[in-house]
C-alpha cells in the first residue's frame, strides 16, 4: 500500500499546480459569489411571481401534474434547530430523553441524492419524521446532520402518503432511469418506499439504484422531481396545520448497535465478532459477549447485512468510555453518516478493526450510507 | 468569517496533490484546476467548522470527488445532446511519459481512474468510494479490476 501511494505521490508531482494558483482561487472564489448573488435575484423574482400565480388560482384544480401535498397553503414553520439540542454527531448527552416511542412503525421512506448530499428521510405511522442529510443546513459538524427529529399529526402522516401516491408513480414497483430521454433531465439517484395500505411500494430512479426497468417519461420525470423537492424540504412544504412539533430536534435513540467492520477490500467478508471483541479491554468485551443480531441496513443496501451487538444508551456510552480508556485507539465521527468510530489495531492481514455506533431506529434497524 | 491566514497554508499545503489527483482523474488540466476551486471554494464557506475535523485533507478530497460526480454526470447528459463531441485535451499525455502509472491510466475511463485514485491513493473502501461517486461498491470492485487489467495490457503492448 505504501508503495502504491508512492507511486501516485510521484505522478501527481509531474503535474506543476499553474503558477499563482492561490490568487486564481479567490478570483474563482469572488465570480462564484457574484453568480450566485445573481441566482439568488432571479430565484427570488421567479419566487415572487409564482406567488401570484398561486394566490390567483387554486393549485388543487391543476391537474397536468401530481401536487405536492398542502401546495398553496400556508406552510410549516421552519424552526431553526437549537444548536446545543440539534446534534446527534455521536451519543447523546447524559439525560437527553429518547425519542419516544421507542418503536415506530415505518410508513414512508426516502434515500436519495436530491443534490449534492445523500439524504434519508424516515416518516413513521406515529407522526415522527427521522432525517439525516449531507452538507445540510442543520449539518452539525460541516458535513453531516446526523440524525434529527420533528412531529407531524396523525392527519400531516396521511397527507403526505397520500401525496405521494396520489404522484401517478406508485401504481407498482418501478425502476425509472435517470431521465436520459428528457430533456435537461437532473435527477441523480434516489428511492421511495410508501407503504399503500397493503404493502411496501417502491419507486426508485438512477443507475446507482440498480438496472432501470423503464424510461422516464416527462411527467414522471415532473413528478419525482416534485417529490425530490418535497423531502429535502418537508418543513416548507407541508401546510403549518400538518406539524404537531415542527422544532427540530437531534434524535435521541434508545439503543445502539455496536457494529464491527474492516478495510473490506482486503477480506472481501464481514468481520466475525470474535475476531474483534479478542482485540479489546476484558471490560468492552464483556458488554458486548453474547449480544449478537444481524441487521439488514434499511434503504439502498440490499444484500449488505452487519452483524452487531445491540446495547442500549447508558451501556454505549460505558463502552464508548471503555475504548477512549484504552488509549489504544483513535476515534472519529465518520464523514457522512456522523456515527462515532473507533479504530483497534489488529493483526494481518486485518490490520485495523473499526467498530461503529450505530443508533438502531424506531422500526428496530439502523441505517447506513453505502451509496 | 473564515481565518484567511489558516486557510490559505492549508490551500497552499494540499492544492498541488488535490490539483495533481484531478489531472489524473479528469485527464484534463483546465476541468482539474475548476474542480479543485470549486472544493475548495466549498470547504473554505465552511472552514470554521472543517478546519476542526481530524482530517480536513480528507473532507476536501471528499468534496473535490463530489464535485467531479456531478460534472461527469452533467458532461454525460451534454453528451447524449450534442452532436460531435470533441476529445477533451489529456493531461497526461502532456507530462512526461516517464512514469508508469502515469502511463498506465492514460487508456482508462475517466470512471477507472477515479476508481483507482480513491482506492489506490486516498485509500477510500469500495463501499465509500461508491459513495463518493455515486455507483454500487460492487461497481467500484468492478472498476478497479477492469482499471487494472486495462492498464497491464497497456503497459504490455508499449513494453
Amino acid at each position: 500500500m505504501i508503495d502504491q501511494r508512492e507511486r501516485y505521490e510521484r505522478a501527481f508531482a509531474r503535474f506543476e499546480p499553474p503558477p499563482d494558483a492561490f490568487g486564481r482561487f479567490l478570483t474563482y472564489h469572488d465570480r462564484r459569489r457574484q453568480r450566485r448573488q445573481v441566482t439568488a435575484g432571479v430565484v427570488g423574482i421567479a419566487v415572487f411571481v409564482a406567488a401570484i400565480v398561486l394566490v390567483a388560482s387554486s393549485p388543487f384544480e391543476r391537474t397536468d401534474a401530481p401536487g405536492v401535498p398542502g401546495a398553496g397553503a400556508a406552510t410549516g414553520p421552519s424552526v431553526p434547530p437549537d444548536p446545543d439540542r440539534a446534534s446527534s454527531i455521536g451519543l447523546p448527552p447524559e439525560g437527553a430523553d429518547p425519542s419516544s416511542p421507542e418503536r415506530g412503525e415505518l410508513v414512508i421512506t426516502y434515500y436519495g441524492r436530491p443534490e449534492f448530499g445523500v439524504l434519508q428521510v424516515l416518516v413513521y405511522a406515529d407522526g415522527r419524521v427521522i432525517w439525516r442529510e449531507e452538507y445540510g443546513s442543520n449539518s452539525a459538524d460541516g458535513i453531516s446532520t446526523g440524525f434529527l427529529e420533528h412531529r407531524l399529526t396523525p392527519e400531516g402522516v396521511e397527507l403526505l402518503r397520500s401525496g405521494v401516491i396520489t404522484s401517478g408513480l406508485f401504481d407498482r414497483d418501478h425502476h425509472f432511469d435517470e431521465g436520459r430521454n428528457v430533456p435537461y433531465a437532473d435527477l441523480i439517484w434516489g428511492e421511495i418506499q410508501v407503504d399503500n395500505g397493503d404493502r411496501f411500494v417502491s419507486v426508485r430512479w438512477g443507475a446507482a439504484m440498480g438496472t432501470a426497468d423503464s424510461p422516464t417519461t416527462p411527467e414522471q420525470m415532473t413528478a419525482l422531481m416534485r417529490l425530490n423537492d418535497l423531502f429535502s424540504d418537508l418543513a416548507s412544504a407541508l401546510p403549518a396545520s400538518a406539524w404537531e412539533d415542527p422544532e427540530i430536534r437531534a434524535h435521541v435513540p434508545s439503543r445502539y448497535a455496536v457494529c464491527y467492520s474492516h478495510l473490506q477490500d482486503r477480506l472481501n467478508r464481514p468481520l466475525e465478532p470474535s475476531e474483534v471483541l479478542n482485540l479489546l479491554p476484558t471490560p468492552a468485551e464483556d458488554l458486548l459477549l453474547g449480544r449478537d443480531r444481524t441487521y439488514q441496513p434499511t434503504n439502498g443496501a440490499r444484500g449488505y447485512e452487519e452483524v452487531c451487538s445491540e446495547l442500549t444508551t447508558e451501556e454505549a456510552r460505558l463502552l464508548e468510555g471503555i475504548l477512549r480508556d484504552a488509549g489504544s485507539s483513535r476515534h472519529r465521527t465518520t464523514l457522512t453518516t456522523g456515527s462515532l468510530e473507533y479504530a483497534v489495531p489488529a493483526p494481518a492481514p486485518i490490520e485495523e478493526a473499526y467498530i461503529r455506533f450505530e443508533p438502531v431506529l424506531p422500526h428496530g434497524q439502523w441505517s447506513l450510507f453505502p451509496g | 468569517m473564515p481565518e484567511p491566514w489558516s486557510f490559505e497554508r492549508f490551500f497552499e499545503e494540499h492544492q498541488p496533490r488535490l490539483f495533481g489527483a484531478m489531472c489524473l482523474i479528469t485527464g484534463d488540466r483546465q476541468e482539474a484546476e475548476e474542480i479543485a476551486q470549486e472544493a475548495f471554494a466549498r470547504v473554505w464557506e465552511r472552514w470554521d467548522r472543517v478546519s476542526e475535523l481530524e482530517d480536513p485533507a480528507g473532507f476536501l478530497f471528499r468534496t473535490a470527488t463530489n464535485v467531479f460526480r456531478n460534472r461527469l454526470r452533467r458532461a454525460a447528459v451534454a453528451l447524449r445532446r450534442s452532436f460531435a463531441p470533441s476529445p477533451p485535451a489529456d493531461a497526461l499525455a502532456a507530462v512526461e511519459d516517464r512514469d508508469d502509472l502515469l502511463r498506465a491510466l492514460r487508456p482508462l475511463t475517466p470512471r477507472q481512474r477515479a476508481a483507482l485514485v480513491l482506492t489506490g491513493y486516498l485509500g477510500y473502501t469500495a463501499v465509500e468510494a461508491a459513495r463518493v461517486l455515486g455507483i454500487r461498491p460492487s461497481t467500484v470492485r468492478a472498476l478497479t479490476t477492469q482499471g487494472r487489467s486495462t492498464a497491464r495490457s497497456h503497459l504490455e503492448a508499449i513494453g
